[in-house]
């Protein structure tokens, strides 16, 4: 992105702003028109009542004109006014909503659309997450306000230039008057901007602060510490040290800005105001160059002008701003994909013979997580993979499914580069459970489906999907084997129940190893060759965990199965171990081979069941 | 209306107390401002006008512009400290007196009062609301008193010119209310049936954009296109309820700003003026132009009077959530009861039952337990068993909804809670780490006793006891390392083990009676929690130890185990009497055992 520390060049902020034009008419090209007109409108209107409507009635009156006449000419603005005023409020009324909806649901499509089809690392950059949040935030009604804000500076700019006009016209010498109120804006508002921006970034990280005491303070996660440690007195000091950190700042512009702002209203609207009505008082009263009714005119658009102009520079200011915000969603928006979760490529089959990392290496922000890893899994067969936190096991599952690509290195399906295949379909191969599961706001049914059809083998071979009665079967089924079902059947509706609090009062909550059991039940119940289980039973009681095991073993005899797991009696049975330390395959074997080699795995089963065993001795001898 | 009063009265009081010379500033500020337009806009230009009418002599306009133009710059001057300097650091504070509170409060709430969504979202609100509750009080002070500054200046100013004025701007007033009430009641309508559409929109749209989600989403691509046709139809469905009220929108929108407003005021008082000066001559025309122009600001004057009671009604509400939340009174109250007694003493659970709440059933029943300092207790038991429950009822987070605990053999309800809780360390699994020092958070605010050793040093000990002296010695700050990027880029974020380390040292530095352990080494590798293990037998040694864990490895070498099922303790006894015995215990213990035994 062309973005750099929250600035960017003048030149592409307003390239963005037409950007964002252009995008709003692509979604909704009848609302850019509307706002177009409406702001032309709201304009001239202004300056009509300002310029002509008094100074027509004051010198009709002056002129001796008749009632009649001066009436006619009232009747006919009120007419003229009022069917434009039904155009605004039918722009307010009906236009906006509404169309405010289609850019809604055009945008975030988009954006949906892309956020599902850029690669996962993307979401974990906090870099590109930042911006890409604060490119969703609000995007609708920001791309909105970017236009009415784009249209805005470029209707204010001949506003301004016309009001110029008009009063040069009452009064040629009126007109010097208004270099006041361009220099308080143009010179010193823009100073008093600067400070203001200074200021908040002096003032972000105290506010930070104010707001993560204020997290700390209400979020249950942290209430039972601060009822059982006195850390409530650490966040009552930050608070306090934050709010004089505000005030500190405070005082290092305040100086400096009570200058400027005497200077800003002292320019923009005293010497203009009173200036010009002395001017006009001498003009009138002195001179007799000036009639009332001009002099009445030149008040009104004294006031005026100063507020169009006003009104041109904080549109200005704004269309900088949203420049930025634009930079943000534009960003996102072009950004090109390097794992395109829409790649296309060879259709993989639906048999795994091996899977094969070769030479693998995988690097995340310039610090190496897999190192030079070569593995096989073939098919059919059981693999556990254990090693510390941190030495690369979750990395190199989402390595398997192609959430990343290796930096170095290659994996091969069946002998072929998986970046070759199409990935919706070679990641249809793969059930997975993950350990920092989410539940959404659905039924237990389809948290346990995730919105895929279930397949059913019509008796000849041929798959159709299934019927409701053969899917709710096969979720109880699930259920059951990832040893959940007990527990969702004591709820008010069973399968249909809703989780999560979201939408409805009813809804349920379950404790965490309740819902990592409902993650497992999501790779029980889909049916394909390979399945992945990430520390399936960390919140698990023993009971709980053996049967679990029990029934992954049971369940995937036919399939390609790999699991991480810290509770190594879980491990034996797999067919063969791999042991990873520092991103690398340190060890590999089966069980019993690597519990001979007495290398890192015999120390750390050694170190685990030394307990079990210790009392299992002392259990048989007694 | 009262009630709404008396909200209004507790903000007033509470900004008055807290800054009274920046509120009667805030007070005089919204004066200042409507004056000094009076004085320019009003008097000013209708002088003017007045000499060019009547011819008067230049050093009369002269003089009084000029006087104008001084006052206006004067003041000018503490209006710039007023914006720039006094606002920034006052409203700080002002949030700070009502937030104080609510902390104070926070820390004192029952824990039962997270347990109950209602309440618990109330809270939210409440704390959320805080703020801005007290922006919109300021909003509004500011509103009435510019409002009636307009009227006093601007309404005299009517009366005495021509009064007739006034009919004009309050049968506009009184139209654009009317009309109002039923645009509002209609906007309101449409809100209540596109709010629940719009909360679907924004859940589709947050499960897209947080990560959390994404892996999620990319392993089931299917719940994505469910998620966007839900926001599709959504969407659909608001624009639906847009459009049916498009027409009737458009019509009382039509009839509040143009029949009701410009159009008695550009089209009828015009013209009445206009007969006044030009027919029948009884107005000049300087005054005709001063009353015409400011026929806007007397009428917004009339509407923002109109509308501070709903604005306060408004904000009442949030007042009532943070003033109900204020008056909470917990049942667990800190700063009463009576001191501990120095020392550990027995920990004795007499038929204690306990339930969350009262249409739920029991989650403990009848516990019997007695506990001799030192001793080390390990509690087992399935998921939802109700150990967790049991160790928040010693740590006085609950007290039991029936029977009662003893230590030193008193009721713990008698002894002052932050003094007992003082004797208890504890570790969890769910600890948290914050965004201070690496010393404060092994403090924790625990008050420092002297015992010979600097804080610094007894912060250092905690931590190499915990096994943490390792890592400690790579922190080039050690100690003062801050915890977190939070707030600093030099901040570290310690991995799962290291954490679960700092939060044991946190009982070594705490040096408590009584160290409560609720599984903390699920999570970590075999070789962590090996040694945490063994961090952990040392931070034991002389306490009273009570231990949760699935790992029946590590419970095995208590004094006592307790087994506990359905709210129960069904077995007791040693590791060795209990698989003597042959029933749960036994049967789990096998179970996990089992597989390691055919290594």
């Amino acid at each position: 992105m062309a973005e750099k520390d929250g600035k960017i060049k003048r030149s592409r902020a307003i390239a963005n702003n037409f950007y964002a034009l252009r995008l709003l008419w692509q979604i909704c090209p009848s609302l850019v028109i509307h706002q177009g007109v409406m702001r032309f409108l709201g304009y001239f209107e202004w300056l009509f009542y300002s310029a002509f409507f008094m100074r027509h009635i004051i010198s009709a009156m002056d002129a001796g004109d008749s009632f009649r006449r001066i009436m006619t000419y009232i009747v006919i603005v009120v007419i003229v006014y009022g069917s434009m005023t039904v155009y605004e409020n039918m722009f307010d009324g009906a236009i906006l909503p509404v169309d405010r909806t289609a850019v809604n649901k055009g945008l975030y499509r988009r954006l949906f659309r892309k956020s599902r089809n850029v690669e996962l690392s993307c979401f974990e950059d906090s870099d590109f997450y930042d911006k890409y949040t604060l490119a969703m935030e609000q995007a609708d009604n920001r791309l909105i306000g970017t236009a009415e804000a784009l249209f805005k500076t470029m209707f204010g700019a001949v506003a301004s230039v016309c009001a110029f006009v008009f009063m040069y016209q009452v009064d040629k010498v009126s007109v010097l008057f208004i270099i006041f109120p361009v220099i308080g804006n143009f010179v010193f508002n823009r100073r008093i901007s600067r400070i203001d921006y200074e200021r908040n970034k002096d003032m972000a990280p105290h506010n930070r602060r104010i707001a993560y005491v204020n997290r700390v303070m209400y979020l249950p996660d942290y209430a039972k510490e601060i009822r059982l440690t006195g850390v409530f007195k650490v966040m009552k000091q930050q608070y306090k040290d934050a709010i004089q950190g505000v005030s500190d700042v405070t005082k290092k512009y305040t100086k400096r800005a009570m200058v400027l702002h005497w200077l800003y209203v002292t320019f923009t609207f005293t010497l203009i105001f009173e200036g010009l009505l002395i001017y006009g008082a001498y003009r009138t009263v002195v001179s007799h160059s000036m009639t009332l009714a001009e002099l009445s005119v030149i008040t009104s658009m004294m006031v005026s002008t100063t507020w169009i102009l006003i009104g041109f520079t904080e549109a200005l200011t704004q269309l900088f701003r949203n420049g930025l915000f634009i930079e943000y969603l534009r960003g996102f928006l072009e950004y090109k994909e390097r794992i395109p979760e829409d790649s296309t490529g060879d259709d993989p089959g639906t048999e795994i013979r091996s899977i094969e990392f070769k030479d693998v290496s995988f690097s995340y922000k310039d610090k190496e997580v897999i190192s030079h890893l070569s593995m096989e899994f073939r098919g059919g067969k059981t693999y556990a993979i254990v090693g510390h936190n941190g030495a690369g096991k979750t990395t190199l599952i989402k390595l398997l499914l192609r959430f990343y690509d290796p930096t170095e290195g290659s994996i091969l399906l069946n002998g072929r580069d998986i970046r070759e295949y199409d990935l919706k379909k070679y990641r249809a191969l793969f059930a997975t459970a993950f350990q920092d599961h989410r539940m959404f706001s659905m039924t237990v049914t389809d948290n346990v489906l995730m919105g895929e059809t279930v397949w059913s083998d019509d008796g000849s071979g041929k798959m159709v999907p299934a019927s409701p009665e053969e899917r709710d079967a096969r979720v109880v089924e699930a259920l059951r084997l990832a040893g959940a079902y007990d527990k969702v059947m004591t709820l008010p509706k069973g399968t249909d129940t809703i989780l999560t609090h979201e939408f409805d009062d009813e809804g349920a909550v379950l404790s965490g190893g309740e819902f990592q059991k409902i993650v497992v039940a999501r790779a029980f119940v889909r049916r394909c060759p390979f399945k992945v289980f990430d520390e399936p039973s960390s919140a698990l009681d023993p009971i709980a965990e053996a049967t679990l095991f029990d029934n992954i073993y049971e369940t995937c005899r036919d399939n390609t199965l790999v699991f991480i797991s810290h509770r190594l009696s879980s491990v034996q049975n797999a067919d063969w171990v791999y042991l990873l330390s520092d991103g690398t395959v340190k060890e590999a074997g089966t069980h019993c081979s690597l519990m001979e080699q007495g290398g890192i795995y015999a120390d750390m089963y050694e170190k685990q069941a030394k307990n079990y065993l210790a009392i299992t001795e002392g259990g048989a001898s007694a | 209306m009262r009630h709404v009063w008396k909200n209004q009265v507790f903000l007033w009081k509470l900004c008055f107390r807290t800054c009274p010379g920046y509120m009667i500033y805030f007070l005089y500020d919204a004066f200042r401002y409507q004056g000094i337009i009076f004085l320019e806009h009003v008097l000013g230009i209708r002088y003017v006008l007045r000499c060019a009418e009547y011819q008067e002599p230049f050093w009369k306009p002269l003089l009084v512009i000029g006087i104008i133009l001084v006052i206006n710059m004067a003041q000018i001057v503490p209006d710039g400290f007023f914006i720039h300097g006094w606002s920034f650091r006052a409203k700080p504070k002002l949030y700070k007196a009502l937030k104080e509170q609510m902390y104070q409060k926070a820390a004192e709430l029952d824990l039962s009062c997270y347990d109950d969504t209602k309440y618990y979202n109330d809270f939210v609100l409440a704390v959320a609301e805080a703020e801005s509750s007290i922006d919109r009080f300021l909003t509004m002070c500011n509103r009435i008193m510019q409002a009636l500054t307009i009227l006093f200046t601007t309404g005299v100013f009517y009366l005495v010119t021509n009064w007739v004025g006034i009919l004009f701007v309050l049968a506009s007033f009184v139209l654009r209310f009317l009309i109002s009430r039923v645009l509002n009641k209609l906007n309101y309508r449409v809100r209540l049936s596109v709010n629940p559409l719009e909360r679907k929109r924004n859940y589709v749209s947050r499960v897209f954009y947080l990560n959390d989600y994404a892996k999620e989403l990319r392993l089931h691509p299917a719940v994505g296109d469910q998620l966007e046709e839900e926001f599709a139809e959504a969407d659909d469905a608001i624009r639906a309820e847009q459009k049916k009220v498009g027409v009737k929108r458009t019509l009382l929108g039509f009839a509040r700003n143009y029949l009701a407003s410009d159009f008695i005021m550009d089209g009828l008082y015009i013209s009445y003026l206009v007969y006044q000066a030009a027919v029948l001559h009884t107005i000049p025309y300087s005054d005709a132009v001063v009353l015409f122009n400011r026929t806007g600001s007397l009428r917004r004057s009339f509407a923002d009077l109109a509308d501070i009671f709903p604005q306060a009604q408004e904000n009442s509400l949030y007042v009532d959530k943070i003033r109900a939340f204020l008056a909470y009174e917990p049942k667990i109250r800190l700063g009463e009861g009576t001191d501990v007694p120095e020392g550990n003493g027995e920990l004795a659970l007499y038929d204690v039952s306990f339930r969350y709440r009262e249409d739920m059933e029991d989650t403990l029943h009848n516990i019997n337990l007695t506990v001799k300092p030192g001793e080390h207790i390990a509690i087992v038991g399935y998921n939802g068993a109700g150990k967790t429950t049991l160790i928040k009822l010693l740590m006085r987070l609950y007290d039991p909804t029936a029977g009662e605990i003893r230590y030193h053999g008193e009721d713990i309800r008698d002894y002052l809670p932050e003094k007992y809780r003082r004797r208890i360390g504890v570790v969890f699994q769910d600890y948290q780490m914050y965004g201070a020092t690496l010393a404060e958070n092994v403090i924790m605010g625990t008050a420092y006793t002297a015992t010979g050793q600097s804080k610094e040093e007894r912060v250092v000990k905690a931590l190499t006891e915990a096994g943490f002296g390792e890592r400690l010695r790579t922190l080039p700050k050690g100690i003062e390392t801050q915890v977190t990027t939070e707030f600093d880029r030099e901040g570290v974020n310690f991995s799962g083990g290291e954490s679960q380390k700092i939060a044991i040292s946190r009982a070594f530095y705490k040096n408590a009676d009584i160290l409560i352990m609720d599984e903390p080494s699920s999570a970590l590798d075999p070789i962590a929690e090996y040694e945490l293990n063994r961090a952990m037998k040392r931070a034991a040694k002389g306490k009273t130890v009570f231990y949760i864990s699935h790992r029946l490895s590590t419970t095995r070498d208590a004094d006592r185990i307790l087994m506990l099922e359905n709210g129960r303790i069904v077995e007791e006894g040693t590791h060795e009497s209990l698989l003597a015995q042959n029933g749960r215990y036994a049967e789990m213990w096998r179970v996990q055992a089992g597989r390691y035994e055919t290594a």
